[in-house]
C-alpha cells in the first residue's frame, strides 16, 4: 500500500499522530478486508473491520490523510476514525464494522454497524448509530410488464409518478391524514395502511417486521416531530431518495428469484427508497439532546460528542428505542403509501388495475435501524442490540427470532369481557428489560378489539441484501438497470467490476460478515 | 345416460325446471353459456358443500356472457374434488363445458360425488360422544375399525396384533391402484439410536417453531386489534368478536408434530406449495384491490395493452 511519508504535524483531529503513525494500527487482512487495531483511537473495547474494493480503499485512506493534514469534512471525522470511536463505546461486542462505501456521518459512519450486549449493564444505545433518517429503507415492487411495454410510455409513466408522489424537501403528501391517523400509524405501522385500504395483505408478509415494530410508543414521539411528520406522509423526500422504474438485467439464481417474484430478464420493477422524513429526523434530534444531558449522570465517556448515547436500560435509552420504533412504523407507512400511489400511477397509464399488473412487494428492508436480535458470539448465543446505519440486514433462512420480543403472552379466551371486547391487562410476566417493553395499560384508552379479517401471515423471508449505496441499491438476486443515469458498480464474487463516477457500493461477501454478527 | 342423470337428480331432491322434458337437453347443449345449466351446477355445488369441506363454490350465471366466470369456478371445484376426467379438468379453461357430451359427463360426475357424500354420511355418521380410553387405545381402535378388523382377543401379543394389522393393510393396498398411497418419504430403516436422535431433533424443532407460532399469533392479534380501533369498526365490535374469537381459539401455539408424522409422510409431501402462489393469492383478493374498472381505451394516443405474465385470472365483475 504505497503512501507518502508525511511530516509530523499536530492537528486537533488526529491528535498528535502523524499519518504514518496511524497506519501502524491498520492491517490489510484480506483482499477486501482491513483491520483497525486497538489504539487507533483511545479506549477501543474491540477492534474494527472495514470492507472496501480498490477505489474505495484509495478514497478512505485519502480521507484519513487529509484529516491528518488538517482538512475537515464539514464537522465529521474520517470514516476510519469513526469506526474506531464506535469501537470505544461501552458494551460493544465483537467488532465495529464498516461495510462497503462506508463514509463519514454523524457520530457513526454511514455503513457502520455495531452490536451491544443486552445483558451488559454498561451497554449503550446511540441515535447516531441509527441515523437521522430512521428506517430509511428500500422497497421493491414487481410488475408483469416488460421493458417493451414501458419504453413507449415512459414519459407518461414518469409524469404520472410525479403527479402522484410529491418529491423534494418539505413536500406535502396527497394522502389525507389527521392527528389521530398519525397516532395510529405510529403505533400500528402498515396495519394502519392495511386498515385504511392503502396496502394489500400480502405486502406485510414481504416487509421487514411485517411493517410494524411492536415496541413502538407514539407517546415517546414529541409533538414537534409529529407536527413535521403529519403533512409529509406519502412523500419521497430529498437527497438520495428515489422512486425508480427498473428493468431486470440479469438473474443470478433462477429458483430463488422466481420464488420472490422475478421470473425473466426485461421484467419491469419499481424501487422506492425513502424513510421517515422530518419525523424521524426530529426523533433523533430530541433523543440526542436528552441523552447528552444524561451522559454525565450515568458517567458515560465517549471519544466524540456526536456519539451521544444512553445506557440501553435507562429511561432515555428505552424512550429512544420506543420512539425509534414509532418513527420506523411511520417510514413503513410512508413506503406503503408510496406503493399505493405508484400502483395508482401505473394503473392509470396502463388503463388496468394494479392487481392485474401483479404489482406485489418483493421485499421491504430497512437500513437505518436498531434491533434486538439473537446471534452467536464466540460460540455462545447472545442477545444483542444491533445498530445498523446505512447497513442492511441479511439473515439466512430460519434465523431464530428473538424470543423476548413478544409482550407477555395471554390466551385469547381469558381476555374477553362479557361484551365481547378485549380487556387489556398489564404484563405481569415481563422477563426483565429487553429494550422491547410494551406498556399496554398506559395506552389502552378503552380500545375494543377485534377484527374483521383473519389473515394468514408468514414470517418474512430474509433475503440476501447488500448495504445500500449512496445513490443506488442493488438486490443480490437480480441486477437491475435504469434508463439513463450513472452506471452502477456491480460486483459479483469479485468477478465483475466497473467503477462509477461517484463512490458507489460493491456487493459480494459483506453480507456474510453481517450475518456473523 | 340423460335419463339416468335425471333420475339421480330427482332422487337427490332436485326439483328445478330441468326435470321437464327436453329442458335438460337444451341446457346441456348451451353448457356454460346456459344460465339454466349453471343454475343446476350451482345447486349441486351447494349440496356438496353441506357434506364436504370445500373451499370452492360455483354460482349460477344470469346470461351467456358470464360463461367464463362459471368455467373458472367450476374448474376450481373440479380440481378440489380431484376430478379424474381430463376433458373436464385439463386444457384451456375457456373451452371447457361448452358441448353436450362434456356437460353430461360433468353432471354425471357431480351427481355421483353428491350421491357418494350422502352415502358416506349415512354409513359412517360422525360420532358425537367421546369415547373412553387412552389416546393410544383410541388410535388402535380407529385402525381396526377402518381396516374392518374384528376386535382382537384380550390375550393377543403386541407382535401378533401388529402382524394382523400389517396383513390387513396389505390386503387393503392390493385393492387400490399402485400409486394411490405412494412411496414413503422416509426410506431408511431406523434403529433405536436413530429414533432417539430424531426425537431430540424433533423436540428442538418443535420448540423453535412454537416460538415462531407465538410470534405469528401475536402479530395476528395486534393486526386484528388495530382494525378494531377504527371508528367504523366500533359499530361492528360485537359481530367481529363473534367471528374472530372462535377462529382464534382454534389456533394454538403448540405443535403436535411427532416422529410418527415423519414416518407416515408420503412422497407427495415433498411437493412444496408456494404460500403466495397465484391460486392462493386469489383468495386474498378483495374489493379493495380493484380500484379501477377496466376502461376501454378511448384516447387516440394508444397505450400498449399490458402483457399479463400469469395465466388464468379473475375477471373483475363490472
Amino acid at each position: 500500500m504505497p503512501h507518502n511519508q508525511e511530516n509530523f504535524k499536530i492537528n486537533p483531529l488526529c491528535q498528535t499522530q502523524s499519518y504514518n503513525d496511524e497506519l501502524q494500527f491498520l492491517d490489510k487482512i484480506g483482499k477486501n478486508t482491513w483491520r483497525i487495531k486497538k489504539g487507533f483511537v483511545p479506549n477501543m473495547q474491540v477492534e474494527g473491520n472495514f470492507y472496501v474494493n480498490e477505489p474505495l480503499e484509495k478514497l478512505m485512506f485519502e480521507e484519513l490523510r487529509n484529516a491528518c493534514k488538517g482538512g475537515g469534512f464539514g464537522g465529521f471525522l474520517p470514516a476510519m476514525k469513526q469506526i474506531g470511536n464506535v469501537a470505544a463505546l461501552p458494551g460493544i461486542v465483537h467488532r465495529s464494522i464498516g461495510l462497503p462505501d462506508v463514509h463519514s456521518g454523524y457520530g457513526f459512519a454511514i455503513g457502520n454497524m455495531a452490536a451491544f450486549d443486552m445483558n451488559d449493564p454498561t451497554s449503550v444505545v446511540s441515535p447516531g448509530g441509527v441515523g437521522f433518517d430512521i428506517n430509511c429503507g428500500v422497497r421493491l415492487l414487481r410488475t408483469n410488464l416488460d421493458e417493451s411495454d414501458v419504453q413507449p410510455v415512459k414519459e407518461q409513466l414518469a409524469q404520472a409518478l410525479f403527479d402522484h408522489i410529491p418529491v423534494g424537501v418539505g413536500s406535502k403528501g396527497v394522502i389525507p391524514m389527521g392527528a389521530k391517523d398519525l397516532e395510529e400509524a405510529l403505533e400500528m405501522g402498515v396495519d394502519w395502511s392495511l386498515r385504511e385500504g392503502y396496502a394489500w395483505a400480502e405486502d406485510k408478509e414481504h416487509c421487514e417486521e411485517n411493517g410494524r415494530m411492536l415496541q413502538a410508543d407514539p407517546n415517546k414521539v414529541s409533538s414537534k416531530a409529529k407536527k413535521r411528520g403529519l403533512p409529509q406522509l406519502g412523500t419521497l423526500g430529498a437527497g438520495n431518495h428515489y422512486c425508480e422504474i427498473q428493468v431486470v438485467e440479469e438473474i443470478y439464481n433462477d429458483y430463488a428469484a422466481k420464488k420472490m417474484g422475478i421470473d425473466h430478464k426485461g421484467q419491469v420493477c419499481v424501487m422506492i427508497h425513502s424513510g421517515s422524513r422530518g419525523l424521524g429526523h426530529q426523533v433523533a434530534t430530541d433523543a440526542l439532546v436528552a441523552m447528552e444531558k444524561a451522559m454525565k449522570r450515568d458517567q458515560i465517556v465517549v471519544n466524540d460528542r456526536q456519539l451521544a448515547c444512553a445506557r440501553i436500560h435507562s429511561p432515555e435509552g428505552q424512550d429512544y428505542l420506543k420512539a425509534m420504533a414509532a418513527a420506523g412504523n411511520y417510514a413503513w407507512v410512508n413506503r406503503a403509501s408510496m406503493t399505493f400511489l405508484t400502483r395508482q400511477a401505473f394503473a392509470k397509464v396502463f388503463v388496468t388495475t394494479p392487481d392485474d399488473l401483479d404489482m406485489h412487494v418483493i421485499y421491504d428492508v430497512s437500513h437505518n435501524i436498531a434491533k434486538v436480535e439473537e446471534h452467536m458470539v464466540d460460540g455462545r448465543q447472545k442477545t444483542l442490540l444491533i445498530h445498523r446505519k446505512g447497513s442492511t440486514r441479511a439473515f439466512p433462512p430460519h434465523h431464530p427470532p428473538h424470543p423476548r420480543r413478544l409482550p407477555a403472552h395471554r390466551t385469547a379466551g381469558s381476555d374477553w369481557r362479557n361484551d365481547g371486547n378485549l380487556q387489556l391487562r398489564p404484563d405481569r410476566h415481563r422477563e426483565g428489560h429487553d429494550g422491547d417493553l410494551r406498556d399496554h395499560l398506559s395506552r389502552s384508552r378503552s380500545r375494543s378489539v377485534p377484527g374483521e379479517i383473519s389473515q394468514k401471515h408468514r414470517l418474512p423471508g430474509r433475503f440476501g441484501q447488500t448495504r445500500r449505496s449512496r445513490n443506488r441499491h442493488q438486490g443480490r438476486l437480480a441486477k437491475t438497470r435504469h434508463g439513463g443515469g450513472s452506471r452502477i458498480v456491480q460486483e459479483r464474487d469479485g468477478r465483475r467490476e466497473h467503477v462509477s463516477r461517484r463512490r458507489n457500493q460493491s456487493e459480494g461477501d459483506q453480507t456474510a460478515t453481517d450475518r456473523r454478527h | 345416460m340423460e335419463n339416468d342423470t335425471l333420475v339421480s337428480l330427482e332422487d337427490l331432491g332436485y326439483q328445478g325446471p330441468l326435470l321437464e322434458d327436453g329442458a335438460l337437453d337444451g341446457a346441456l347443449s348451451g353448457g356454460a353459456a346456459s344460465p339454466e345449466f349453471t343454475k343446476l351446477c350451482a345447486w349441486i355445488s351447494t349440496e356438496l358443500r353441506l357434506y364436504c369441506q370445500l373451499e370452492e363454490n360455483v354460482h349460477a350465471t344470469n346470461c351467456p356472457s358470464e360463461a367464463e366466470a362459471f368455467q373458472l369456478e367450476m374448474s376450481g371445484l373440479l380440481s378440489e374434488l380431484a376430478c379424474p376426467y381430463p376433458v373436464l379438468a385439463s386444457g384451456d379453461i375457456t373451452q371447457r363445458f361448452l358441448n353436450s357430451t362434456d356437460c353430461l359427463l360433468l353432471l354425471t360426475f357431480l351427481v355421483s360425488e353428491l350421491e357418494a357424500s350422502r352415502m358416506i354420511l349415512v354409513n359412517k355418521p360422525e360420532k358425537k360422544n367421546q369415547e373412553s380410553g387412552s389416546p393410544m387405545f383410541l388410535e388402535l381402535k380407529g385402525i381396526c375399525m377402518s381396516l374392518g378388523m374384528s376386535k382382537p382377543p384380550a390375550n393377543i401379543t403386541m407382535f401378533q396384533f401388529f402382524s394382523g394389522i400389517e396383513k390387513k393393510l396389505k390386503e387393503a393396498m392390493s385393492k387400490v391402484p399402485s400409486h394411490h398411497v405412494g412411496e414413503p418419504l422416509m426410506k431408511k430403516a431406523l434403529g433405536p439410536v436413530h429414533v432417539e436422535k430424531i426425537e431430540a431433533i424433533n423436540q428442538a424443532l418443535v420448540k423453535e417453531y412454537e416460538m415462531r407460532r407465538k410470534m405469528l399469533l401475536k402479530r395476528l392479534d395486534v393486526t386484528v386489534q388495530s382494525f378494531g380501533w377504527s371508528d367504523r369498526a366500533k359499530t361492528h365490535a360485537e359481530k367481529l368478536a363473534s367471528v374472530y374469537q372462535p377462529l382464534r381459539s382454534a389456533l394454538c401455539t403448540k405443535s403436535n408434530i411427532s416422529v410418527a408424522h415423519l414416518l407416515a409422510a408420503r412422497q407427495d409431501f415433498s411437493k412444496i406449495l408456494r404460500t403466495s402462489s397465484g391460486k392462493i393469492r386469489e383468495k386474498t383478493a378483495c374489493a379493495i384491490n380493484k380500484w379501477l374498472e377496466r376502461v376501454p381505451n378511448q384516447s387516440a394516443q394508444h397505450c400498449p395493452p399490458p402483457t399479463p405474465g400469469s395465466s388464468a385470472k379473475h375477471l373483475p365483475s363490472i
